[in-house]
């Protein structure tokens, strides 16, 4: 009565559970003891979990850094224009090149900056003789 | 406790790291603001220190004495009318007086004139040395021909000395016109010729500085096809300077302003050929 009992409060286990070959052993319920300590071997595992878990982040952040610090900044002007800032000895040969631009400017051609005096160079009193 | 130490070390990792990115872009924008500043205080390059003070206070001058002559020039017109209509003594002293006066300030703003015009030409670094000293001594000597056509217009008291001095002025008035263009051509073909000769040096270094830094062998072999077209430009550029210079090198004989005005449609074509070049050198310097 008991053995009966116990068989259909354990929810673990088959009502009608019997073995399948007649020869073969009953099969054995597994026990497990709710009340049975944890042990320290599986704290150690979880410890080593987590310290792995850091560790690869860690390495994860050093690496982002590392190409952070490699690659080249990009700058965000007042009108929100992302560029790439050229190197020293660029910017001064672009700088060069703009002054060089004004230069060619001012020796326009077509800007005479001395026409000659708008005077009348055939100035007479007296009519001239022919 | 190790968590704690493990949260120190990243963040410090990260300040070490990210430091250098913020000290690059503030030296880039410090590198910025400054060209800005340069490029308000920029000037261009003349010789004489005090060339653009000197030419203010020559062209205010000049400004005056233009002024001056215009009004004399339309009392002289008034006057040389009423002569012609009335035909009296009175009038005929009028005339004579006002011509007088008109002739006086026709050569003070002719003096200036070309005392702005040597002052030019002594400050344009391009042009050849020879030529520079022609049109020096030339212009000089068209100032003393002035000089001494006021003193002799400043005595002409009658009608028989303002004819000689007209006669005076009409025997270097064809000189007057030959020299002053001539000198405005060697200023204009000198300007050029040195932004010729500072794009020629610019040239060179942007492509040292492309050969030494571009990593990128499609983007470098692209560059130096970019070269090429810039030396062929420089190359016929040169060219057609040095024919231009050549024209220079004589006197020109007559018709000095019409000469002028096809000098200055050449020089145009040199002005394209040069505008050009300086567009392909910022281009590979993108």
């Amino acid at each position: 009565m008991n053995e009966e009992l116990e068989t259909l409060t354990n929810q673990t286990t088959f009502a009608e559970e019997k073995t399948m070959f007649p020869d073969s052993p009953p099969p054995v319920a597994a026990k497990v003891d709710p009340n049975a300590p944890i042990s320290p071997v599986k704290d150690k595992r979880k410890m080593y979990a987590i310290a792995g878990g850091v560790g690869v982040l860690l390495l994860v952040l050093i690496v982002v850094a590392v190409l952070m610090s490699r690659r080249t900044p990009q700058v965000v002007d007042n009108t929100g224009i992302k560029y790439t800032p050229p190197s020293a000895k660029t910017s001064e040969l672009q700088q060069r090149v703009k002054e060089l631009q004004a230069d060619l400017d001012a020796a326009d051609p077509a800007k005479v900056d001395l026409p000659f005096p708008p005077v009348d160079l055939e100035l007479t009193l007296d009519p001239p003789k022919r | 406790m190790k968590r704690v130490n493990i949260f120190i070390f990243c963040l410090a990792a990260s300040l070490v790291f990210a430091r250098p990115v913020h000290a690059d872009v503030s030296e880039t924008l410090a590198t910025i603001s400054g060209q800005i500043v340069e490029d308000s205080t920029a000037s261009a390059g003349t010789i004489d220190p005090t060339f653009n003070q000197q030419m203010a206070e020559l062209k205010a001058k000049y400004r005056t004495q233009l002024a001056d002559y215009r009004e004399d020039e339309r009392l002289f017109i008034i006057a040389k009318q009423q002569n012609t209509q009335i035909h009296t003594l009175a009038s005929l002293e009028e005339a004579v007086q006002r011509t007088r006066n008109v002739l006086v300030s026709r050569d003070q703003v002719l003096e200036t004139y070309i005392e702005m015009l040597r002052l030019t030409v002594s400050n344009t670094r391009g042009i050849e040395l020879s030529q520079k000293n022609d049109s020096l001594d030339n212009l000089l000597a068209l100032q003393q021909s002035l000089k001494q056509h006021e003193i002799e217009s400043e005595s002409a008291v009658d009608r028989t000395k303002i004819a000689a001095a007209v006669v005076t002025f009409d025997s270097f008035s064809d000189s007057l016109d030959n020299v002053t263009a001539q000198a405005i051509a060697r200023i204009g073909l000198g300007n050029l010729q040195e932004v010729y000769d500072k794009t020629q040096t610019i040239k060179d270094e942007v492509r040292e500085n492309i050969e030494a830094k571009e990593q990128n062998p499609f983007t470098l072999a692209q560059k130096r096809r970019g070269f090429e077209e810039i030396d062929r430009t420089l190359t016929d550029l040169d060219g057609t300077l040095r024919t231009m210079r050549a024209q220079l090198g004589s006197q020109w004989e007559r018709g000095g302003r019409s000469t002028l005005t096809s000098f200055v449609e050449d020089l145009t074509g040199v002005f394209s050929g040069l505008s050009r070049s300086i567009s392909y050198l910022s281009e590979v310097l993108k």
